[in-house]
C-alpha cells in the first residue's frame, strides 16, 4: 500500500507543487516582476492593466495564447511535434523541480545533481529544436546561433552546480541534501575560506551562464527582434507560442530558485510555509539583482558572447570545479 | 524519501513523457494548423528551398562559430591560451575519473 502513495505522492508533486502549477505560478509572476523592474530602469511604466499593478498580465497573454483556435505557421514547420517537444520541455523541468525539499514528497539520492541535469537539459535542446526544426530561415539562425552557447553554456551550468553541490554536501553529491541540510566546513578557517571562494565563483559562473540560457541580455542574440525577427519565435503563434512562453518562464524560475537557495543556504530549505518564504524571498532578490546587471548591457555578437562565456562562465566554473575538491 | 539513483532518473523521465502527452494532446487538438508562406522579409517563398543542404547549414554554421572562436583563443601562439581553453574540460574529465573510481 505504502509504494502507491508514494507514486501518487511523486506524481503530485511534479503537477503541482513544487513541479509544475507552482513553477508556472511562479514563473509568470517573475515574468511580470521583470517587465516592471527592466520598465522602472528605462523610465517606462511596464504591464499595468490586467489585475493590480498589472500582475495578471502575463497569465492573461499565455492563457489568451493558450487556447487560440488556430495555429498559424510556415508552410514546412513541424508544429505539433515542436508542441510535443517544447512540452516535454516544461514537463522534464517540473520533474526536475522534485529534488528541491519545499514539498512533502520531494525526492532525493546519492548523485541526484546529474539527474537534475539531466533533466532540465531537456528545455535547451526544446529551444534548440524549436530554431533548427521550424525549417525557415529566421527561426534557423535563432536555433543555429542557441545551439553554438548552448555548447559553452550548458557544461559551465554543470559544473558549477556540481561545485556548489559538492560544498555543501560533500559526501554524496545530493542537491537536495544541499539544500535542505548544507554542511558548511567551519571546522578550519582555510577550508571555510575555500568554500566560500568556491562558493562566489561558482554563482559568477552559474549567473552568466543562466543569463545565456535565458536568452537574456547581453546574451539574447538567438531571439533578437531587429536581427533575426524573433528568432526560434518566429513561425510560432497560438498554443505553440504560449507553450515556448512558458518554457521560458518555467527554466528561468527553476535555475534562479536552485541559485539563490544554494548561494544564500541558511536558513535551509524545507517544507513549510516559513522556510518556502524565505526562499521566495531569496528567490526575488537574485532575480533582482540578475534583471539589474542584465538590463545595464547591451547586446553582443555571437562570437562575443562565445568568448565572454568562454572566460566568465566555463574557466570559472572549472577553477570552482577544482577548488571544490579541496573543501 | 530516498531512492536509488536509477530508479529516481527513470520515474522522473517516465513522469516527464506522461505529463508531456498530458500538456500536449489538449493543446494540440484544441487548435487547428494554417499554413501560410514561409517569412523571408517578403521575398517570395519560390525563393526557399528545403533540402538536407539546409539543415546541413545550420550545422556548419554552429561549427563555424565554434571553430573560428576556438582558433581566435587557442591558436595564438600562447601556451597559456590554450591552457585556459582546455581546462574546463580537462576538469571534468578529471571529476568523471574520480566519480567512475568510485567517489
Amino acid at each position: 500500500m505504502e509504494l502507491p502513495v508514494s507514486i501518487l505522492g511523486v506524481l503530485l508533486s511534479v503537477a503541482v507543487y513544487p513541479g509544475l502549477l507552482f513553477l508556472v505560478a511562479l514563473g509568470l509572476l517573475s515574468q511580470w516582476y521583470r517587465r516592471k523592474l527592466v520598465a522602472r530602469v528605462q523610465n517606462r511604466v511596464g504591464p499595468k492593466y490586467v489585475g493590480p499593478f498589472g500582475v495578471l498580465q502575463p497569465f492573461a497573454d499565455v492563457y489568451k495564447l493558450l487556447f487560440v483556435k488556430e495555429v498559424v505557421t510556415g508552410a514546412f514547420t513541424p508544429i505539433r511535434l515542436l508542441m510535443f517537444l517544447t512540452a516535454l520541455g516544461i514537463a522534464a523541468t517540473s520533474s526536475a523541480a522534485t529534488l528541491l525539499p519545499m514539498g512533502p514528497h520531494y525526492l532525493k539520492a546519492p548523485l541526484d545533481v546529474f539527474v537534475f541535469i539531466y533533466l532540465t537539459l531537456y528545455a535547451s535542446i526544446a529551444v534548440a529544436v524549436l530554431g533548427l526544426g521550424s525549417t525557415s530561415p529566421y527561426p534557423g539562425f535563432g536555433g543555429a546561433r542557441y545551439t553554438a552557447l548552448m555548447l559553452v553554456f550548458e557544461p559551465a551550468i554543470a559544473m558549477s552546480l556540481i561545485a556548489l553541490v559538492k560544498v555543501l554536501a560533500p559526501g554524496n553529491l545530493s542537491l537536495a541534501e544541499a539544500l535542505s541540510s548544507p554542511k558548511l566546513p567551519l571546522d578550519s578557517p582555510l577550508r571555510c575560506l575555500v568554500a566560500v571562494a568556491t562558493v562566489v565563483l561558482a554563482a559568477v559562473a552559474y549567473a552568466t551562464s543562466l543569463l545565456a540560457k535565458a536568452m537574456m541580455k547581453p546574451f539574447d542574440i538567438p531571439e533578437a527582434e531587429t536581427e533575426v525577427a524573433g528568432g526560434y519565435l518566429a513561425e510560432l503563434s497560438g498554443p505553440a507560442l504560449g507553450l515556448s512562453i512558458l518554457l521560458h518562464e518555467v527554466e528561468l524560475a527553476l535555475y534562479v530558485l536552485v541559485l539563490a537557495n544554494l548561494v544564500v543556504p541558511v536558513p535551509p530549505l524545507k517544507p513549510g510555509i516559513l522556510p518556502v518564504a524565505v526562499a521566495l524571498v531569496k528567490y526575488f532578490a537574485v532575480l533582482t539583482a540578475l534583471v539589474l546587471v542584465a538590463y545595464s548591457m547591451g547586446r553582443v555578437r555571437v562570437d562575443q558572447a562565445l568568448r565572454t562565456l568562454g572566460k566568465y562562465s566555463l574557466t570559472l566554473s572549472a577553477i570552482a570545479l577544482a577548488a571544490s575538491f579541496l573543501t | 524519501m530516498r531512492v536509488d539513483l536509477p530508479t529516481l532518473m527513470l520515474t522522473l523521465t517516465a513522469i516527464s513523457l506522461l505529463l508531456a502527452v498530458a500538456l500536449w494532446l489538449p493543446t494540440a487538438r484544441a487548435s487547428r494548423v494554417r499554413r501560410t508562406e514561409v517569412y523571408l522579409s517578403g521575398e517570395p517563398q519560390s525563393h526557399f528551398k528545403l533540402s538536407f543542404v539546409e539543415v546541413a547549414w545550420a550545422v556548419r554554421y554552429v561549427m563555424q562559430r565554434l571553430y573560428r572562436t576556438l582558433v581566435e583563443q587557442v591558436q595564438t601562439g600562447m601556451f597559456n591560451d590554450w591552457f585556459a581553453y582546455s581546462l574546463p574540460y580537462l576538469l571534468l574529465l578529471v571529476v568523471l575519473l574520480y566519480l567512475a573510481l568510485g567517489g
